[in-house]
Formats: C-alpha cells, sequence, structure tokens
C-alpha cells in the first residue's frame, strides 16, 4: 500500500486510540459518569473526543504523502542512478573495447612495421636535415655500423667516419641538394651518390675489418613540397665484391690457362719437352746460384751469371710463347740489371728471391697444366694393363710421353735443335716484321745434353741477334742489292775430335764504328785504347758483359746480354773457340770449334 | 606541351625527333636549337615544358644553359634531361646543382630515350 494512504490510516487510528484513551481518562475522572453535562464540560474531552483522529489523520495523511514522495523521488534517484551507472559501465565497456582495439590494431602495426623494418635485409635509417640520424634505425643497420650511440648524432660521424675532409664535403654537397633540390629526378639524384660505394672500418672487439657498403637514398616529403627526411639504405656487399673478384682471379687464371694451352698446341711437342726439361734444371740452378749469391760478397760474376740464366728462360719461353714466364723473366731481368754494381743488401735479395719465386710458380703452373692435358688426354688410370686393349693403348702413350719429358736422356737430337731455332726464328721474324730464311744443316745426329744445351743458346741467341740487329727490313735490302728474304746459315760439321758449327747471316755485319762509340760509352774500353785496336778486335767486344748496340729492352733481345751469352757458353763452358769474320754490309760470319 | 631539344649535332637532334614523334608529339610542338644562345631565344618567346639539352656545346654549353634557365621565373621547375656522355659521379652531382632534372646517357636509344620521357610526357 502507499504510504499517501498508509500513514492517513495511522493518523485516524492513532486518533482514535487518543479519543478511545481519552474517554477512559475522562470516565475515570468523572468516576465512570456518563452524563452528558461532565462530558461537554471538559475541553479535552472535546478535543479528543472528537478532533483528534481528525487531525492526526489529515496530519499523517501529509507525512504520508510527503513520505511517499521521499520514497518515490529515492526510487526514481535510484532507478536513475543504477540507470546511469549500468550506462556508464556499457559506455566504459564500450570505450575500453574501443581503445583495446586500438591498442591491438596499434601493436600489430608496431610489429608489422618491426617486421618490415627488420626484415629488410638493408640497414636502414632516417637522416633529418641536419643529417642527425632520427628513431627508427633497424637492427640490420645497427649489425652493419656496430653498436654506436646514433640517435640524433650526425651520419657524417657514425656513418661516414672512414671519410676526410674533402669526401665529407662532397657527402654534405649530395645531402643538402636531395633535400633542397625539387626539381632533380630520383634517378639522377641516384646517378650522382658520390657514397653509392664507400669503405667502412668495422671495429669488432679488438680487430678492425674494412667492409664495402652500398647506399641508397629514397627521399621523403614532408607537408609541402620540400623533402623533410631521407631514408638511407645500407647493404654489405663486402662478400659479394670478394667473390666477384675471386671469380675476376679465376678468370684470369682461366684465361692464362687457356692461353698456355694454345701456346702449347701451338708449340711443337718435342720441343716443348725439351723446354720445360731444361726449364726445371735452369730454375734448379738458378736456386743454387742465388743462394751463392747471398753468401757471397764478390757477386758480380755470380750476379752476371744469374743474369744470363734468366735471359735465356725470357728468350726461349718468348720463342714458345708462354706469355706469363717470358714477361715474369723479363721483369726480373730488369730488376737484376739495376742491381749490377750495387752492394746487395738483405731487401734486395729478398725482391731477387720474389723475383725467383715468381718464376717458379710460373714453371708449377706450365706443369700442372700439361699434367692436367696428360690426365685429360689419357686418363687417371696409372696401371691400365690389365684393362682392355683401348687401355693398353693409351698406358703406352702415357708412358712414351713421361718418358719424353722426363729428365736425363743423356743425348739431343739435331733434328730437335733445329726446330728450336726455327720456332725462334719465326718468332723473331713475326715480332720485327723481317723475313728471314734459316737454313740449317747438321752432319751429326745426336750429340750430348752438355754439349747440346750451351749451344742451342748460344745460337738462340745468335738467330735473335741476327734478325734484330743485323738482317734489314725487305725495303731496305732491295734498295742495296740484297735478296729481300735475309738468310741465316747453320751448319753443324763434325770435326776430328770436335765439333765445328759455321753461323753466318746475310745482314749488314758490324757497324765498327758504332761498337767503337758504344764500348767507348759503356765503359767497357776507354777511347785511347780503342783506336788502337784492329776491326776485329773491336768487334769482339760485342762478346763483353753489358755491350748492346741497342738500347731499347725489348722481348728479343736487349741488354746486351746476347752476345755474352754465346762467348760465355762457347769458350767458357764448352771450352771451345770462336772466330769472327766481318762482312762489312754483307753480314757475319762466326767460327765455333767445341771439343768433344 | 612544346619541347625544347638543344644539340649541337643535327643526327641527334633527327633522331631525338623521331623518338619523339614515336610519342605522338606533334611536329608544331618540337622545337630544336644547335646551342645555348638560340636555346635561350626560343625558350624566351615561347612557353616550353620539356628541355632536352646536350653538355658539349659551343658558345654557351649545356650546363651554363640550364644555369641560365633556372633563373628565369617561368622555367624554375620545368623538367630538364641532359643528354651526356659524361657519366662520372662528380659530373652527375654538377649537373644536379646546376639544376638538372634528369639525364640520359649517350649514345642515345630509342628505348632508354623513351623510357625517361614517359614521366615527363
Amino acid at each position: 500500500m502507499k504510504e499517501k494512504y498508509k500513514w492517513p490510516v495511522y493518523g485516524v487510528l492513532l486518533g482514535l486510540v487518543v479519543s478511545i484513551i481519552s474517554r477512559y481518562i475522562m470516565f475515570k475522572q468523572a468516576g465512570f459518569d456518563i452524563s452528558i453535562g461532565k462530558m461537554i464540560g471538559n475541553p479535552v474531552s472535546l478535543w479528543t473526543r472528537t478532533l483528534a483522529p481528525l487531525v492526526l489523520g489529515i496530519v499523517f495523511f501529509y507525512i504520508g504523502v510527503s513520505r511517499d514522495r521521499l520514497i518515490k523521488l529515492r526510487r526514481d534517484t535510484k532507478e536513475k542512478n543504477k540507470e546511469l551507472q549500468k550506462k556508464m559501465i556499457e559506455q566504459s565497456m564500450q570505450l575500453g573495447a574501443e581503445l583495446n582495439r586500438t591498442i591491438d590494431e596499434l601493436n600489430r602495426y608496431t610489429d608489422q612495421l618491426d617486421k618490415i623494418v627488420n626484415n629488410i635485409k638493408a640497414g636502414v635509417c632516417v637522416i633529418n636535415r641536419s643529417f642527425n640520424i632520427e628513431e627508427g634505425f633497424n637492427k640490420a643497420f645497427v649489425d652493419i655500423f656496430g653498436n654506436k650511440d646514433y640517435l640524433n648524432s650526425s651520419i657524417l660521424n657514425t656513418v661516414f667516419t672512414m671519410f676526410d675532409e674533402e669526401k665529407k664535403k662532397e657527402a654534405v654537397d649530395y645531402f643538402e641538394q636531395c633535400f633542397m633540390n625539387t626539381t632533380a629526378s630520383d634517378s639522377i639524384l641516384s646517378a650522382a651518390n658520390p657514397m653509392e660505394e664507400f669503405n667502412y672500418l668495422f671495429l669488432d672487439g679488438g680487430s678492425a675489418v674494412s667492409k664495402i657498403i652500398k647506399m641508397r637514398v629514397v627521399r621523403l616529403k614532408g607537408k609541402d613540397t620540400i623533402f623533410e627526411k631521407i631514408l638511407l639504405l645500407f647493404d654489405d656487399i663486402t662478400v659479394e665484391r670478394e667473390m666477384e673478384e675471386s671469380i675476376k682471379e679465376k678468370e684470369a687464371e682461366y684465361d692464362k690457362k687457356y692461353g698456355i694451352i694454345v701456346s702449347l698446341l701451338g708449340n711443337d711437342r718435342e720441343v716443348t719437352r725439351q723446354f720445360i726439361t731444361d726449364l726445371g734444371h735452369n730454375i734448379k740452378d738458378l736456386g743454387l746460384s742465388l743462394k751463392e749469391l747471398k753468401q757471397n760478397e764478390e757477386n758480380t760474376k755470380i750476379l752476371d751469371g744469374i743474369i744470363g740464366m734468366v735471359h735465356s728462360i725470357k728468350g726461349e719461353a718468348f720463342s714458345l710463347n708462354f706469355k706469363a714466364l717470358a714477361e715474369e723473366a723479363s721483369r726480373f731481368e730488369t730488376f737484376l740489371k739495376e742491381q749490377k754494381g750495387q752492394v746487395l743488401d738483405l731487401e734486395m735479395n729478398l725482391e731477387i728471391v720474389n723475383f725467383y719465386e715468381k718464376i717458379n710458380i710460373e714453371y708449377g703452373f706450365l706443369n700442372k697444366i700439361i699434367k692436367e692435358l696428360t690426365v685429360f688426354i689419357f686418363g687417371e688410370d696409372k696401371e691400365p694393363l690389365e684393362r682392355n686393349n683401348l687401355g693398353n693403348i693409351k698406358h703406352k702413350i702415357e708412358e712414351n710421353v713421361r718418358k719424353h719429358i722426363s729428365r736425363d736422356e743423356g743425348k739431343q737430337s739435331a733434328a730437335l735443335l733445329e726446330k728450336q731455332l726455327q720456332i725462334i726464328k719465326n718468332r723473331t721474324a713475326e715480332e720485327k716484321d723481317k723475313r728471314v730464311i734459316l737454313d740449317f744443316n747438321s752432319d751429326i745426329v745426336e750429340m750430348d745434353t752438355e754439349i747440346y744445351k750451351p749451344l742451342k743458346e748460344a745460337l738462340l741467341h745468335l738467330v735473335r741477334n741476327s734478325i734484330d740487329h743485323g738482317i734489314e727490313p725487305a725495303e731496305e735490302r732491295k734498295k742495296s742489292g740484297k735478296p729481300e728474304l735475309g738468310r741465316i746459315k747453320i751448319m753443324i760439321k763434325r770435326a776430328d775430335n770436335g765439333i765445328i758449327v759455321e753461323y753466318t747471316d746475310d745482314g749488314k755485319g758490324f757497324n765498327v764504328n758504332r761498337i767503337k762509340e758504344k764500348a767507348v760509352e759503356k765503359n767497357i774500353v776507354n777511347a785511347g785504347t780503342v783506336d788502337k785496336m784492329g776491326d776485329l778486335d773491336i768487334i769482339k767486344l760485342i762478346f763483353k758483359e753489358g755491350f748492346s748496340t741497342n738500347d731499347s729492352v725489348d722481348m728479343i733481345s736487349g741488354m746486351g746480354v746476347g752476345m755474352s751469352v754465346v762467348k760465355k757458353n762457347i769458350i767458357d763452358t764448352l771450352k771451345g773457340k770462336l772466330s769472327i769474320k766481318n762482312k762489312t754490309e754483307r753480314g757475319i760470319i762466326l767460327k765455333m770449334s767445341i771439343p768433344l | 606541351m612544346k619541347i625544347l631539344i638543344v644539340d649541337d649535332s643535327l643526327i641527334i637532334r633527327k633522331v631525338l625527333k623521331n623518338i619523339l614523334k614515336e610519342k605522338k608529339v606533334s611536329e608544331s610542338d618540337m622545337f630544336d636549337a644547335p646551342d645555348g644562345q638560340a636555346a635561350l631565344e626560343i625558350l624566351n618567346s615561347h612557353d616550353i615544358g620539356l628541355l632536352l639539352v646536350d653538355w658539349n656545346m659551343p658558345k654557351l654549353n649545356g650546363l651554363e644553359l640550364v644555369k641560365i634557365v633556372r633563373k628565369i621565373e617561368k622555367y624554375q621547375s620545368l623538367p630538364i634531361i641532359m643528354i651526356t656522355s659524361e657519366a662520372a659521379k662528380y659530373n652527375v652531382l654538377e649537373a644536379v646543382k646546376a639544376g638538372v632534372s634528369d639525364y640520359i646517357i649517350k649514345p642515345v636509344s630509342g628505348v632508354t630515350v623513351l623510357q625517361k620521357l614517359k614521366q615527363y610526357l
């Protein structure tokens, strides 16, 4: 029941109770006299008897109404509060959910960004207009350049640490263009990038590693059209570069190998075998001489010997078109010539050993290729005898090849000598653009290796010298009434107790006056002495070491070693005799007699 | 859009014009000049929208021309493409500093020129 109704009822009921109590009191006072007079004469009784229930009822009604209102208000407020609370909770929950969603998205986004940035293999950083590195450089960036305080520090001091002032200025120049120049396209800017590839010294603990870094530039537009930031992408290309280098090296090696194979195919087999065998001995001898050179203070003689050996290697390698070896020997020879008359200190000795090693390496390389070729052609089986017939044939060929390449055969054929001389004649004539015929005649079929080797060397030098200095170009020969083709004759005859070798050419002969001048110039004789000398004696001066009528150092002869080798080999080594005839303008005749 | 080709070689000018023709540029929109001086006259009397310029030219070389052109109010954002055989880094940076927008390395071939011009036509 509503308070509005409840409370008046309470009021009326209370009024009635008051009325009854007052009546009871009244009766008691009157001694329970219920006469009307007594009743009317009591004012209290009037109030209690009649008005109390009414007044109390009305009063209580108001109480009830107000209570009712209060209760309603309370209820309303409570409800409203509840609603509000509910709404608030709902709203906050919504807000929370939204917030969570946003945070999730944000996290996802950051994760993604992290993933993207960190998954970029390139090191990434962003620089602002003051060239300072901003937040957001990735792990790869730190991996490349190492742990440093990058944030807000200049890229010039953290990344371009190897740059000198000039290079730094260039970098600043370039970045300024990237920021300020709005008309330049990305392509022209990337083409102009002076830091496209640069070196970086990476300090890994105690050791420093030089890295090769590639840098790309991406300009980031700001709110306006100007570029606010630049994104830099770095790649460590050290390994790639190293690989490229090694590929290049390999290619160079293949080229060299190919060159040697082509030379081998173009050369006469016998001559090549002889050359390789000789080369092996020469290198051994050379090694021994170098040892002697180191221990001996009086080294002029030893040095001359070494120069002669290197000169021979150069000439022969050249004649067989083994270019790398020939060039190496040529460099060695030049160096040795420069050391003449100087005190050989440790450094020079080391240098000489270095050159020697290089020659040795070339020799090893040559041998390796020949072996590879042999294996390629004949297979690797060492004992194919038990196999089929083909295997037997292979084995026999292989055995033959090995026997020919192996040393110490004791005797060498004159035919081989002719082949070698013909080859050197052809090469030199081609090089000097001259036309020459070589007539070779020998009564002797074979000779001992001890004679063969120095003789061959002497003849090779003579042939080279004839073509280089003696025989004129075809035009010139025609003018002086000679046949256009130059002619060199070599006759080897058996004598009573040895061999006689006759060497002639039909060139312009020895120019006595020129030899005189040269000999004086080179301090081989003094001017006073040379005037008293006969022509033949003057000519003999060409056999002195250090004499050359041609100053140019070239691959053919040069350096004046040529003729001195002839003298050394024939007279010193073979204990023979050497005589010269000069047919001025008509050529030379050399007679060598070698005792057996 | 009017295009100006500046090159002292008549052949190069013709080659470039033929390439532009392939891009459907009408003959009346193509201008050419054999040197920087002549180019400046055309630039002053017309509103050129794209400039192709050789580096080495008599009288006024390409780089000097570009520097002058960039000072002209209406040509401050004009796309300028340098045609050059100088592809060394410092040369390119020099060109950028002068105001060149892009470059084509000689010898010019139809494919590369078209590729470059695509973004400017």
